[in-house]
């Protein structure tokens, strides 16, 4: 089987962007690549996409932070990280050593923060930044970016104007509403879209009867959402044909990447299952070479293909 | 750290509600040592996403031993699983304890199952002298000391159930302070494993008395090989995982508060 069969084509209108095969890890599940590069050569994926980075260091929230549900896992980590110029003196040497496509993912808390990263960012030879608007804006009263259109549109033009990167926005699958925040994504240049990031949910301590988390909510992602996950990109692919889309929640096998694929995603992002098993990505990749071989085909044909068959 | 299947080769009840399961390691070479732990799950019961970690009670060239006690759903399947069976693992994760001091006086005190790793430790240093103080809720609740004794080993197990709080049953005070009535020498070096308050009294102790104190820390966690993040907490160097940095730290670094 050859891997061209399983590159994939994430270029859009205004830049070029092709991945060996579909598979990505999701941000927050893979830190910055290096515990993850001494289980497997992390260089056959198809991008390696970093843990989100903000301007300055975050300690995150205080434990507990993890919360198991039936085919799922609630997380509160909070965006931990040790900022800006920790990564640019500890992890840019060891992600531009890579060779396969490098991606940062860049979370800020004002619009200034925002377009100081994808500034920074901007002068080292990455190949994409996928911009986190999924996070809590400070400036209005925590509210996501990409759940307020006004400040969406803004923080994407200012973005768009700070760096001449292939830029991702990752979205909440709560985004509403989904069409109008897509053609923001699209009219501000951004080059593709990411559907989307976790859910929020709540767990109670039943001894306690109070909210398990500090912050009351916390992000459900895990095999529990992909349904979601996968209705959401059914959705955008039927409005936005032309914006290419990384599909995202709950993948743990190459079916689950099928599926999305033929919803509408042209990559894909996986998160949980690494947390489960540190080998997931590789033996996916694996299941996806089978799948093209059992079925004679490229990848490439399946992207959308279950909106063709819903037309017929 | 290797993902690799764990044969069980045996599984028994060793006192109330605990038990002690043995896996047959297939992958050779792998270098185990005090304080790491491992990260198990039973293939094909699907009510549980996530392994779940156990501290190494012992290990040999090709084998481990774990033990465990009932507390929710990971720990149900645990129990279903028969000799024969296969779980699915990952090992060593996290660090190790550091070595005793040779000829000094090591004392340990282990919480619960938090006597785990640390007869670990005794069984890795025979030269090595310790006084090793084990405290459990009920007497029932105590796996067999036989299992834990040695030449080299002074032992001392203390089983007193208080109502804590919040009404949990709680023997953490009782066992420092049977420890301080009972030793009049001063250890040359500590560990300490249980539950946190025991951890954090046993901590403001050796801080008091300026002796070394080493503690296995346990958290929730998801990965259990750092990239989560999700049992991250705060001491005075900064951020630490319990899974990757820890589960040992030296306590002079941890900030209690931070941990539930």
């Amino acid at each position: 089987m050859s891997h061209s069969k399983l590159r994939t084509n994430l270029s859009s209108k205004h830049r070029t962007m092709i991945l060996n095969n579909p598979i990505i890890p999701a941000s927050g599940t893979f830190g910055y690549g290096s515990i993850m590069q001494t289980q497997y050569d992390i260089n056959q994926l198809g991008a390696v996409l970093t843990k989100s980075i903000t301007v300055n260091p975050r300690n995150g929230n205080p434990s507990p932070r993890i919360y198991e549900t039936p085919s799922g896992l609630l997380n509160s980590v909070g965006l931990e990280n040790k900022g800006l110029e920790w990564f640019l003196d500890v992890v840019q040497p060891f992600l531009l050593s890579l060779n396969t496509s490098k991606w940062v993912s860049i979370a800020g808390f004002t619009i200034d923060e925002f377009e100081s990263l994808a500034s920074t960012m901007d002068t080292i030879p990455v190949d994409a930044l996928e911009v986190n608007v999924s996070c809590p804006n400070v400036h209005e009263n925590g509210v996501q970016f990409c759940q307020n259109m006004r400040i969406l549109k803004e923080t994407l033009r200012r973005v768009r104007k700070a760096t001449t990167h292939f830029l991702v926005a990752k979205i909440a699958l709560e985004t509403t509403p989904l069409s109008e925040a897509l053609d923001i994504i699209e009219q501000q240049g951004f080059d593709a879209v990411c559907i989307g990031n976790t859910i929020r949910g709540v767990a109670i301590d039943p001894e306690t009867r109070k909210p398990f988390f500090h912050k009351i909510f916390a992000g459900l992602s895990g095999p529990a959402i992909k349904p979601i996950a996968l209705r959401v990109v059914w959705e955008a692919y039927t409005t936005h044909p032309s914006l290419p889309i990384i599909g995202c929640g709950g993948i743990a096998c190459s079916n689950d990447v099928v599926e999305f694929l033929a919803t509408g995603a042209t990559a894909v992002e996986v998160g949980t299952m690494n947390l489960v098993d540190p080998c997931i990505l590789p033996s996916i990749i694996d299941g996806l070479e089978k799948y093209c071989c059992r079925h004679q085909i490229s990848l490439s044909s399946v992207i959308g293909s279950a909106h063709r068959s819903f037309q017929i | 750290m290797i993902i690799t299947n764990g044969l069980v080769v045996d599984h028994k009840s060793i006192a109330k509600n605990i038990f002690q399961l043995i896996l047959h390691i297939p992958s050779s070479g792998i270098d185990i040592s005090p304080g790491h732990f491992v990260q198990l799950s039973c293939p094909g019961k699907n009510t549980t996403l996530l392994k779940r970690p156990f501290s190494i009670f012992e290990a040999s060239a090709d084998s481990i031993t774990i033990l465990y006690k009932v507390v929710g759903r990971g720990t149900e399947n645990l129990l279903e699983t028969q000799v024969g069976e296969s779980l699915d693992m990952i090992l060593p994760c996290g660090n190790s304890f550091s070595p005793p001091v040779k000829n000094g006086w090591n004392v340990l005190i282990g919480g619960g199952l938090g006597m785990a790793p640390l007869h670990f430790l005794t069984n890795n240093y025979p030269e090595s002298s310790f006084d090793f103080w084990v405290g459990t809720s009920y007497q029932e609740e105590c796996i067999p000391l036989s299992l834990l004794s040695g030449h080299h080993i002074d032992l001392h197990h203390h089983a007193d159930f208080v109502l804590s709080e919040n009404n949990s049953l709680c023997f953490t005070e009782n066992l420092l302070q049977k420890y301080q009535k009972e030793s009049s020498k001063k250890p040359s070096k500590m560990y300490c494993c249980g539950p946190t308050k025991l951890m954090e009294s046993v901590a403001n102790y050796c801080q008091e008395n300026h002796i070394p104190l080493e503690v296995s820390l346990e958290s929730r966690m998801a990965c259990g090989f750092g990239v989560c993040l999700g049992c991250s907490f705060l001491t005075t160097e900064g951020m630490k995982t319990v899974c990757k940095d820890g589960p040992v730290f030296d306590s002079s670094i941890v900030k209690w508060e931070s941990l539930q």
